[in-house]
């Protein structure tokens, strides 16, 4: 299986893509089944450093429930389609899963766009670039303000350009200093629906005003010639993505930035 | 106008199910508390029978989940227990049962009556006194249309079992618990949706059903108090009323074979 050249274009022009019913049901279930019993556990499993104690939930897992998800399912094909087929990406061990509880006061800690691996106030701590994020979410969330994932359309080819003249030092203390960010898409589906980022999309998570808690599933995913280019592929960005980078000299000239 | 229901069932099996008792309204901002404090992580009034396995229980008095008992649930207690007879409740028993890591998981069953006549000796006292109620009503929070899903788990009948053998006995009989006291019908897990309301008798022996589904199970539960109950301790008074099973419910009292 493949992405379709409409979900190829929205990668080049938008920087992400949904792909419908990725994952099925079955693996679904399970995957929720190992989650909620792991927060029977509580709170002692190894949780990252950005979860914090009020309504965001991350760990990093390995449990198979977890990785059936990509491996088990249509996703693992659809995702390497774009960067060259079998083989092309180093294959994860882990899953990040994402909780995103309901907040009770609609209080929001403020946007927090960015780009993983990229903040690093003092730029002192290296840049760990990978090639795409891959979510599935494992809840359904129909409309906004359900803890959705959010992007920021056309970041990638913006903030490429803004390295090129620029660098990325003084990116590395927020995005929003510097970019001119356009106005944020939340994204909504179903369980079992994946999205696809190219690394260099801002995003963000939105706050939950629903009463269910946000279930999501992640991996960050290396091309496996992005160890040796990781500076390069900051500018150019579909070095990586071969089906996209097809379309992007065959396409008519996309506007730069937005 | 209270909420109507068959009475006749409740007499025979010592509970009954009144569905879409609770209107969405309401369910959906306690499932957004219940959730958000999952978040937080912090159970301040967690009980001494959570464990941190799979089932995690603590009493709260939040405006969300208080409300679930505020209108139809109290209607419904004072029609069976007496206009101007039942107690304030206060607080809100929060029951989660999160899901069994796998199908082979061995349960322990654990039959019981709620306070210190279960044969548990952990259960002795709550709020420095006996628990010992009139009537308890459990609102569903989450659907559990089939068994297995963590659903509460009535014996029906086990009433009026076990008021004959406190007749025949006295309140010995439950010294060691009530699966030594009589001999158990088969169990049955309730089912239900979000909004169902289970009101079952103090002196019905029930548990809690494994849980093998996807999800967390999620309940409230109210116990109401006659006000005879709460006022007088006695043990005579005590064998009394749990011989003579309908002493606080006088919409039941003469009725139903009873």
């Amino acid at each position: 299986m493949e992405l379709s050249p409409e979900q190829l274009r929205m990668i080049l022009n938008d920087g992400y893509a949904v792909i419908p019913g990725a994952v099925p049901r079955p693996l679904i279930v399970e995957a929720l089944r190992e989650i909620n019993h792991r927060l029977g556990l509580g709170r002692t499993q190894a949780m990252d450093a950005y979860a914090d104690a009020r309504d965001y939930w991350t760990d990093d897992v390995d449990a198979p429930a977890v990785m059936d998800l990509l491996y088990k399912s249509p996703l693992w094909d659809l995702v390497e389609s774009p960067v060259g087929g079998a083989g092309r990406l180093q294959k994860p061990s882990t899953g990040q899963i994402a909780l995103r509880f309901p907040a009770i006061n609609n209080s929001h800690g403020g946007p927090a766009s960015h780009i993983d691996g990229f903040y690093a106030p003092n730029a002192v701590k290296p840049i760990s670039r990978f090639t795409m994020l891959v979510g599935v979410m494992l809840s359904d969330m129909p409309d906004k303000y359900m803890g959705n994932l959010a992007v920021y359309p056309g970041t990638h080819r913006q903030i490429a350009e803004y390295i090129k003249l620029h660098g990325t030092a003084s990116l590395r203390a927020g995005l929003s200093r510097e970019i001119d960010l356009p106005e944020a898409v939340q994204i909504t589906g179903k369980a079992g629906d994946a999205v696809l980022l190219h690394y260099q999309l801002a995003h963000d998570k939105e706050q939950n005003l629903s009463h269910q808690i946000r279930y999501m599933a992640y991996w960050r995913l290396w091309h496996a010639d992005a160890d040796s280019c990781q500076a390069e592929g900051l500018t150019d960005i579909w070095r990586e993505w071969p089906a996209v980078s097809a379309l992007s000299k065959n396409a008519p000239k996309t506007k730069k930035g937005r | 106008m209270a909420p109507r229901f068959n009475a006749a069932k409740l007499a025979r099996d010592g509970y009954v199910v009144l569905p879409g008792l609770v209107p969405r309204a309401l369910t959906a901002p306690a499932v957004r508390e219940i959730n958000h404090r999952l978040g937080g992580g912090d159970h301040p009034g967690r009980d001494r029978y959570a464990d941190a396995h799979d089932y995690l229980s603590e009493y709260v008095s939040s405006p969300a989940v208080m409300a679930l008992a505020a209108g139809a649930v109290r209607e419904l207690a004072e029609s069976l227990l007496g206009a101007g007879k039942v107690l304030p409740v206060s607080q809100a028993q929060i029951a989660l049962r999160f899901p069994a890591a796998h199908d082979a998981v061995a349960y322990e069953r654990l039959v019981h009556i709620d306070g210190p006549y279960s044969g548990m000796d952990k259960m002795k006292v709550l709020a420095k006194r006996p628990l010992r109620y009139s009537l308890c009503a459990g609102v569903f929070l989450s659907d559990q249309p089939k068994p297995d899903m963590g659903n509460f788990t009535a014996y029906p009948g086990t009433h009026t079992r076990i008021a004959r053998e406190v007749k025949r006995r006295g309140l010995a009989a439950l010294k060691r618990g009530v699966e030594r006291c009589i001999e158990l019908p088969a169990p049955v897990q309730v089912t239900g949706r979000t909004g169902d309301v289970v009101l079952f008798h103090f002196q019905m022996a029930h548990d809690k059903a494994p849980n093998f589904s996807p999800h967390i199970r999620r309940m409230a539960y109210f116990r109401f108090w006659h006000e005879d109950s709460w006022n007088d301790v006695s043990r005579a008074y005590l064998t009394r009323a749990m011989t003579d099973i309908w002493l606080e419910w006088p919409a039941m009292r003469g009725k139903h074979g009873t």
